[in-house]
């Protein structure tokens, strides 16, 4: 009896420690910096204002990415660059934000065309929320 | 040959729980990151990124399980010191009561 009750405590506490590791672990690979090729071209691309709005939707999703950690981390030279908000803010101004992509998607005519680019925007990119795609569905 | 055999016994326990406690670990990383990514699981994707990930992680499986182990092994030794101690104090009570009578 003594014996099982051991058995049954050592098991319970591995498997805890487990959950707990395997938690703690998610938690940090949720925020980790965002791996970029090179932060300075990274930026400059957040920033830059494309006409092409599908362009404007990959870097919208980019900046959600982003803001998980607020740092970009170079693959190569492994240098860290962390974003204030202020520059975020700016970053967010500067791709114009969900309403621009909103906008967009709405206004497409096309049904096939549209219907693509919501699929893409929620649950590629994951930029607009479900209830989102139920609306502009329409 | 005795202290051989204790050896290989621990050794034995070591890898056993270590295959659980990964297993463990890895489904609730894949499933809280799933979460928080608000992603979907694709079991078949995921099985090709299993390696990848379990190498990425390994040193951290390692030191934890080591850790873990070790501390169980004390614990256990300490609770079987225990009831030892709790079983002679007994045993000693009934000879003292045996001599009295």
């Amino acid at each position: 009896m003594l014996k099982d009750k051991v058995v049954i405590a050592i098991i319970f506490t591995v498997v805890f420690c487990a959950i707990v590791l395997g938690s703690f672990l998610a938690y940090k690979t949720y925020r980790e910096p965002m791996y970029v090729e090179n932060i300075g071209d990274t930026v400059k691309m957040l920033k830059n204002d494309y006409n092409d709005e599908t362009m404007r939707m990959y870097r919208l999703s980019m900046f959600y990415e982003l803001c998980r950690s607020y740092k970009m981390k170079d693959r190569h030279t492994n240098e860290i660059r962390k974003f204030t908000k202020e520059e975020m803010n700016e970053i967010y101004e500067c791709i114009g934000g969900k309403e621009a992509v909103l906008n967009y998607l709405s206004s497409i005519e096309d049904k096939e065309e549209r219907r693509k680019e919501l699929e893409l925007a929620c649950y590629q990119l994951k930029i607009i929320t479900d209830d989102d795609l139920v609306k502009l569905w329409k | 040959m005795k202290r051989r055999r204790l050896i290989f016994k621990l050794f034995l326990y070591y890898i056993i729980g270590f295959i659980p406690f990964i297993i463990i670990t890895h489904v609730t990383y894949t499933i809280l990151v799933a979460i928080l990514i608000d992603s979907i699981i694709v079991p078949l994707q995921d099985i090709h990124n299993i390696l990848k990930i379990l190498l990425y992680f390994f040193p951290w499986y390692i030191i934890v399980y080591t850790i873990i182990y070790l501390l169980l092994l004390c614990a256990v030794r300490k609770y079987d010191r225990y009831t030892v101690n709790k079983l002679n104090e007994k045993l000693e009570k009934m000879k003292g009561g045996d001599k009295n009578a």
